[in-house]
């Protein structure tokens, strides 16, 4: 199992976003949804290491990363495409993934081809040279999604990563991320359901801090089945769940 | 080979370019423009005069130049990149040290050299004792409230230190109202600073969001 | 149905009317927010403690005196506290929205661009104004609740109050038009060092800064304003002027942009920078017109004539024989007063040309001594001008070159209730001028009587001779181990009545020059 999460908890002063999560999962796409402020983002942040959990324990990678040691091994194995991306105006893509290719301590050789391959496979080669701040909102999120798999992780954590990309982009992406799925675990937060239907093994639904469903997408939209409201299946099954959960 | 390829190159020698990444994103080739500017600044001033004693209003001109060079480290230490930066690995820490201490370097030898063979009041030795220290609060500051603000930090202690000078304080936390022999300045100066670079090497500028 | 006169046609509609009220109305909405959320806020608390630290403890060391205890304020250093602050967060407030990367989501709105920065400058100009007046007004409410003597000078107030707006609408000019994040620290460091030299600049043109040194400006703060004559708006109307003339001049150009309006509006932020340096100009040839005169600075353009008539006051007045007259503003000095000068009072009182009234007038020159006096008129009457300035106070602007920083012994309340402060500075440049004028100092025999009156009236020799030194005074007193100094020895050995006796029935000799060494007693 690359992640193991057993109640975990995360409190911003009163409120707590993330409220006793239990999560097991390994290798392929695993799909986090939920309505707005249901917790998923501080979810991936205590992921992605950044914030500490207030309770519980987390595994990843097989690794503790509440110790500096470890944590520092899975931040070398890590990708992480945070909700708000943060970048320099003035670097170029390249110089962009590959300081973060640096940061993540991939060997010195292997940087220039990581990199090259990382700016190609998210289609942004033919504008590698160009600073981000001439990029268009859907390149910059192609740009951060190169940073995030630039060091091939076995941890990928994507947060809202098909924001802002063209219908074409989002099937390249999607593709890409059952491509990633096969050696990796990605984590995909999102709302936008049909990404889940189409690239993710596995799905959870989160409300108010806690994962209200957990199965396969087909379960979802089984759940769907005479209930709920939505266009498509997969809708039809988000809303049945949250309905359930609400009454 | 593909376009990327060829624009990324073959590069070997990573240490420097990581080093050279990492400046570039803190703005460090402005800093040092900055700081040179500085320099020249306390070049004039000695020219001109400003500071033509000991007194306390001419320590009060030098350390509001030493307050500009000390901002401009402190601010330096904000981070464009967010969260997608701090899940990297441990080369952060380093490089975040690594930028403090040269720009702090830079800061007190743009100054020196700005004062060179010059008179400077409370002396060169002060100069180098006062820059590192209010540095320390600056980045300090940083960690507190976001690099973006972290000049505030400098620039409040600098009005305590100038109030300090005017009306003689002795305590040794407001060491640029000492002078340059007093050992225990020299001692709370490095305090500050061994605590803001450490501060700010592990962890970091605080996360201000959008406005960090 | 009620009839509704129609308006006129044709007829122009009031400025309230021509302003959309949904500009009004997101206007003010802007502005509460930015209120609850200004940056400026932040810095409230730092330029409290900076202004309780220097302004506030100076001012309260002060003698209790509206004159004397806003010395501080009309220096100008409650906005040397303030503005370091104030530029830096309007800087930083104005560099905001490149900052976070909205740019363009604002600069799209309805609400013209120069509108919203605005607001977001008024909020931030706010909360330093806001600030500033808080701190002022404790200091004016504890000045008063002290019973100071005097009436409040509201003119620095004002021109304070300006300045800190003035710097606002600079610095946030500056981090919109320069959005680094090396802008705020620098702007707030370079505010805090242009304050800085104009304090050690004697320019006339420095005269336009909002901060005055009392060593080097041309035209200090006096510590008697407002007492003796009326206090003179020109200078701070000049300084409004131009502090007022930067401020539009800045907001204006924040208007003047591609993205902040239409072409009207744009046109109208030009307008209005013109018109703001218009006013810098105005007020920069203004004040190269201006003189200074004992009263303060005049600026003939802006000048009331009845300004310089003196005020009418009652004076009152001390001592035994000869009375000591103050404005009754330092009444309670007259005591201390009256017991220091008694002594020479005592010596010279009866005798033929000796003053018959001490009056206390206004203080003349910009950098007058502690104390200074003359006796002129017929009957003679001394005239002493008191400087109850800074003396105990924190030292605040550079210090000449070449002195060392005074070191305070204590308050200058203290200092002037002190029999032996004000005795040994006020009674040696009193006693100078009227025994210079009583006996002469021309020959050995004059100078030996001075000397021995001086000794008698218990005046510190050594001050005397400071007091020479210092301003000028023509009293020589003769060198020890000569026959003038051992008849000066003699003199003051005298009993007051035989001494008293003599000056009575020689005194008009002694002043002819027609009495020698050998003829004293």
């Amino acid at each position: 199992m690359n992640i193991e999460i057993t109640d975990l908890t995360r409190r911003f002063g009163r409120t707590r976003a993330v409220d006793g999560v239990d999560l097991r999962t390994g290798t392929g796409v695993f799909g986090l949804l939920g309505p707005n402020g249901a917790g998923k983002t501080s979810l991936l942040r205590m992921l992605a290491t950044v914030i500490p959990p207030s309770s519980g324990s987390m595994r990843l990678l097989d690794l503790d990363p509440a110790r500096h040691g470890p944590r520092r091994e899975i931040r070398r194995r890590l990708g992480y495409l945070p909700q708000n991306l943060g970048y320099y105006p003035g670097f170029t893509v390249v110089e962009f993934v590959e300081y973060f290719a640096l940061l993540k301590e991939m060997p010195p050789r292997e940087v220039p081809r990581a990199v090259a391959a990382a700016v190609e496979r998210v289609g942004l080669g033919d504008r590698a040279k160009a600073k981000l701040r001439t990029l268009s909102g859907g390149m910059l999120r192609r740009a951060g999604i190169a940073q995030a798999i630039v060091n091939e992780p076995r941890l990928l954590l994507f947060d809202e990563p098909t924001a802002g990309l063209d219908p074409e982009q989002r099937v390249e992406f999607r593709s890409l991320l059952r491509e990633l799925g096969r050696t990796s675990t990605v984590v995909v937060s999102t709302h936008l359901v049909e990404d889940v239907g189409a690239a993710c093994a596995e799905v959870a639904l989160m409300h108010q801090g806690r994962i209200a469903f957990q199965g396969t997408p087909d379960e979802l939209v089984a759940r769907g089945a005479g209930h709920g409201t939505g266009d498509a299946p997969l809708e039809r099954g988000y809303s049945a769940v949250l309905a359930a959960v609400r009454v | 080979m593909t376009g990327t390829a060829l624009a990324v190159g073959r590069r070997r020698h990573a240490g420097p370019r990581l080093v050279r990444l990492h400046l570039t994103s803190r703005q460090v080739p402005g800093g040092l423009a900055l700081l040179a500017g500085c320099a020249v600044l306390l070049r004039v001033a000695l020219h001109l005069h400003w500071m033509p004693d000991d007194g306390a209003a001419a320590r009060q001109t030098l350390l509001l130049i030493e307050c500009a060079a000390a901002s401009v480290v402190a601010v330096a230490a904000r981070t464009p990149f967010g969260e997608s930066e701090r899940a990297t690995g441990p080369r952060l820490p380093v490089l975040r040290l690594a930028a403090s201490l040269l720009l702090t370097a830079a800061a007190a030898g743009s100054l020196a050299l700005g004062a060179a063979a010059a008179r400077v009041p409370g002396g060169a030795l002060g100069l180098l004792r006062d820059v590192p220290g209010l540095a320390g609060i600056g980045l300090i500051a940083a960690a507190a409230l976001g690099g973006a603000l972290a000049w505030t930090g400098p620039l409040a202690y600098t009005v305590l230190a100038e109030l300090a000078l005017m009306d003689g304080w002795r305590t040794p936390w407001t060491w640029p109202a000492r002078p340059a022999h007093d050992a225990g300045a020299w001692w709370c100066a490095a305090l500050a600073f061994a605590a803001g670079t450490a501060l700010v090497a592990a962890r970091g500028p605080r996360d201000t969001g959008g406005d960090g | 149905m009620s009839a509704v006169p129609a308006p006129a046609r044709g007829g122009r509609r009031p400025l309230g009317r021509r302003i959309p009220d949904v500009w009004t109305r997101a206007g003010g909405r802007l502005l509460r927010l930015e209120l609850r959320r200004n940056t400026m806020m932040w810095m409230v608390p730092l330029a409290l403690l900076a202004f309780w630290l220097d302004t506030y403890r100076s001012s309260m060391a002060l003698s209790p005196l509206w004159s004397s205890r806003t010395l501080i304020l009309r220096q100008g250093a409650a906005v040397d506290d303030f503005a370091p602050f104030a530029v830096g967060a309007a800087a930083w407030v104005g560099g905001r929205d490149r900052r976070r990367g909205i740019v363009e989501q604002v600069d799209i709105t309805a609400l013209p661009r120069w509108a919203g920065r605005a607001a977001t400058w008024a909020a931030t100009a706010g909360w330093a104004l806001g600030a500033y007046l808080a701190c002022v007004g404790f200091l004016y409410g504890a000045i008063a609740w002290q019973g100071a003597a005097g009436s409040p000078p509201w003119w620095p107030v004002v021109v304070g109050a300006v300045a800190l707006v003035a710097c606002s609408s600079l610095g946030f000019a500056l981090g919109v038009l320069v959005p680094s994040r090396f802008t705020a620290p620098l702007a707030a460091v370079a505010t805090a060092l242009v304050l800085r030299q104009t304090l050690r600049s004697g320019g006339r043109y420095v005269l336009l800064s909002p901060v005055a040194s009392p060593a080097y400006s041309l035209a200090p703060p006096k510590p008697d304003a407002g007492v003796f004559y009326p206090y003179l708006p020109d200078l701070s109307l000049t300084q409004l002027l131009f502090l007022g003339g930067l401020a539009v001049a800045a907001l204006g150009a924040l208007g003047v942009q591609a993205v902040c309006g239409a072409a009207g509006l744009r046109r109208l932020a030009a307008a209005v920078t013109a018109v703001g340096l218009a006013s810098c100009g105005t007020a920069v040839a203004l004040i190269g017109t201006a003189r200074v005169e004992a009263n303060g600075v005049v600026v003939p353009a802006l000048h009331d004539a009845a300004d310089d008539r003196p005020l009418t006051y009652t004076p009152v007045c001390g001592g035994r024989r000869i009375r000591i007259c103050l404005h009754p503003v330092y009444q309670a000095y007259l005591p201390t007063l009256t017991a220091a000068l008694d002594p020479l009072l005592r010596e010279v009182a009866g005798l033929p040309g000796a003053p018959v009234r001490v009056d206390q007038v206004a203080l003349s020159g910009a950098r007058a001594p502690l104390a200074g006096a003359d006796v002129g008129g017929d009957p003679p009457v001394a005239h002493l001008a008191l400087d109850i300035g800074y003396d105990g106070a924190m030292w605040m602007g550079p210090s000449p070159a070449g002195q060392a920083l005074p070191r305070r012994c204590c308050t200058s309340e203290q200092m002037w209730t002190s029999v032996p402060y004000v005795t040994a500075e006020v009674l040696p440049p009193v006693a100078g001028a009227i025994l210079d004028r009583l006996v002469g100092h021309a020959d050995p025999a004059q100078q030996a009587v001075v000397e021995g009156l001086l000794r008698a009236s218990g005046v510190p020799l050594d001050s005397m001779a400071s007091a020479a030194r210092i301003d000028g005074s023509p009293i020589g007193l003769p060198q020890p181990g000569t026959p003038a100094h051992a008849a000066g020895e003699r003199c003051a050995a005298l009993s007051a009545n035989a001494r008293h006796a003599w000056l009575t029935a020689h005194l008009a000799d002694l002043r002819g020059g027609r009495v020698t060494l050998e003829q004293l007693p």
